[in-house]
């Protein structure tokens, strides 16, 4: 039953461990995976908010550069608006515009080819440049675009100058009069080195700027620069261009592009342009997929090792306490236990009974010295010299070597047969007991026991004397020795009649009558035993028939007392 | 009761026990015999 129960409860401990163990791993691989979610989105975020920064830093850019030109023709449209005012002729503006190249070329880094434009009728260019005879300003995209924005600053649609295959673009104004305009024609280059540079970096599909009209005005691959994707793209780029419109009127400024493999960054610039940027995602994210994916196979790794080693741990942890349970199964043979540091001759109980803390009078110290009084103040007086030779320190290394223990059995001061054994833990080098351990172990009951079987055995059950074998065997081992003495033979006269007429009742108590007798006369020290039926002997060492004559005494008294026999002995 | 006694230490000097048992055993017969003849009222 028992057994079944702790069996029972052995499972039960097993599966608690093991669902614990589970749980434990579940609670941390959660925590684990939140953790690196929150890593990856933190990640992920960083590098969005990078190319944010980018797009956004494309568009600043942008703005920058066309400003100054801007300016550059908002100022020269109002000096012009006042040299007319102050009725100056076109060849004094147009000198005027000449004189102000210098000044544009610090302000636009060279980045222009001059002011020109339409002013009461004639064609003035700052540069010098003289159109054909079939010219017609009036007609140029330049001039519309600003007649169709009455006054305001205009960025005309850039344009490809076929000659010199540079991206070019018109800044133009319409004066107060409402028919001159001032132009001035900017090349894109800065732009176009600034998103070919940004297209460098891993993972950048495309860099762009586009007008409100969906015209390309720089793009990362050239031949794109001027096409206009929302008349002329396919549908990706349609829908690409509308995506980035959609972005860049927002406060977050990336997206999902239209073939979902892509992200699009955009940023509003002013006249309803943008500037584009367009990632491919799987280089954009993909290094945090990798980092993500390698600390998760580490992490993994970790938890394993640890689960490893956990339940190394743990099965060490078992053995261990397998091995407690055995040692103190072992341990509890003693009821009282002493390690002895035989160095410092300190001892430390590790487990005490009342004759043990009754010795050592709760001091732990100076084993060496106190080891003999002890053991004289445990045994009882038969037992105590050789106890005390037992326990003498001084003779341990040499009984303990080449043992691991010796023991001896005493009768203690409380009546109580105890065995003593003395255990070595330890050696140093040279084979010397470091400690050892003072066990006691009580064998009273072994010990009572085993006396009461010897009694069994070599007694006569009816007349309580020994019988046949153990007396013979006491002889014998008597003589062996070279004892003396006198051996004598009894029988009782007539007992078959005692038995035949009185009963075997009778015979009985006369056997046992003549037992008592016989116990009552000799000394402990003879022998007297029952051969069997009513014979009896007796082996009285140190008597010498016909020379002892004292010991006549004794057996005369057996005789008064148990027999009419006319002789107590008869002589060889 | 009839007794008769051995002892060790015997003439020659053999002390086994048996010896010693037979010299006691032999006296027992002989005294037997001898008590039946003074006492035959016993039988």
């Amino acid at each position: 039953m028992m057994q079944n129960q702790r069996s029972r409860d052995r499972q039960w401990y097993r599966h608690r461990r093991a669902v614990v163990s589970v749980l434990i791993l579940s609670v941390v691989s959660v925590i684990i995976v939140a953790l690196f979610r929150n890593m990856y989105d933190s990640a992920e975020q960083n590098i969005l908010n990078i190319w944010e920064n980018n797009v956004i830093q494309l568009a600043k850019s942008t703005e920058y550069y066309l400003a100054r030109p801007a300016d550059a023709i908002e100022f020269s449209a109002a000096h012009v608006e006042n040299l007319i005012a102050e009725g100056k002729t076109n060849q004094e503006i147009g000198e005027y515009l000449v004189r102000e190249m210098d000044n544009y070329a610090t302000l636009v880094e060279n980045n222009y080819t001059g002011v020109y434009g339409y002013c009461r009728g004639d064609y003035l260019d700052a540069s010098g440049w003289a159109p054909d005879a079939d010219y017609d300003p009036t007609l140029r995209p330049w001039y519309v675009a600003a007649k169709e924005n009455a006054g305001r600053v205009t960025l005309v649609s850039p344009f490809l100058n076929l000659q010199t295959g540079d991206m070019m673009m018109s800044i133009s104004k319409l004066l107060s009069d409402g028919e001159s305009v001032l132009s001035m024609d900017i090349y894109m280059d800065s732009l176009q080195k600034t998103v070919d540079d940004l297209a460098q970096e891993e993972g950048v599909r495309a860099a762009f700027i586009m007008d409100g009209e969906g015209r390309m005005v720089v793009h990362s691959e050239r031949d794109q620069a001027g096409r206009n994707y929302l008349k002329d793209g396919d549908d990706y780029q349609k829908a690409m261009v509308e995506r980035a419109r959609a972005i860049a009127g927002r406060k977050n400024y990336y997206e999902v592009g239209p073939a979902g493999d892509e992200i699009i960054f955009a940023e509003r610039i002013s006249g309803a342009w943008c500037a584009v940027l367009i990632l491919n995602e799987a280089n954009l994210l993909g290094s945090i997929w990798h980092l993500n994916l390698i600390l998760i196979l580490f992490l993994a790794m970790a938890i394993l090792v640890w689960f490893g080693i956990s339940r190394r741990i743990d099965r060490k942890y078992r053995e261990a306490e397998q091995l407690s349970r055995e040692v103190n199964a072992v341990a509890d043979i003693y009821e009282a236990m002493t390690l002895v540091d035989l160095n410092t001759n300190r001892m430390t109980v590790l487990r005490g009974n009342d004759e043990l803390e009754r010795v050592l009078e709760g001091d732990l110290t100076d084993y060496s010295g106190r080891a003999i009084r002890m053991a004289g103040q445990m045994a009882a007086d038969e037992s105590r010299d050789m106890l005390m030779q037992f326990m003498d320190p001084a003779t341990y290394e040499e009984r303990l070597s080449g043992t691991h223990s010796v023991s001896y059995d005493f009768l203690s001061s409380g009546g109580r047969w105890l065995r003593v054994q003395l255990i070595v833990v330890d050696r140093d080098d040279r084979g010397k007991p470091k400690h050892i351990i003072w066990a006691i172990e009580s064998i009273d009951r072994e010990r009572r026991q085993q006396e009461h079987l010897r009694e069994l055995a070599e007694t006569d059950a009816l007349s309580r004397l020994n019988n046949r074998r153990s007396g013979e065997s006491r002889i014998r081992a008597m003589l062996a020795s070279g004892t003396k003495g006198m051996f004598i033979l009894l029988d009782i006269d007539s007992f078959k009649q005692i038995n035949d007429h009185f009963g075997h009742v009778v015979g009985d108590l006369v056997i046992t009558a003549v037992a008592d007798a016989l116990r009552r006369t000799f000394r402990d020290s003879d022998v007297v035993f029952r051969l069997g039926g009513d014979e009896f002997a007796v082996f009285a060492p140190a008597w010498r028939t016909g020379t002892q004559r004292g010991g006549s005494s004794s057996a005369c008294t057996a005789r008064s007392a148990a027999s009419t026999s006319r002789s107590c002995w008869a002589p060889p | 009761m009839t007794i008769s006694v051995g002892a060790t230490d015997y003439g020659a000097g053999d002390d086994s026990f048996e010896a010693m048992y037979q010299r006691a055993d032999g006296k027992m017969y002989e005294n037997k015999r001898r008590k039946q003849g003074a006492n035959p009222s016993m039988r």
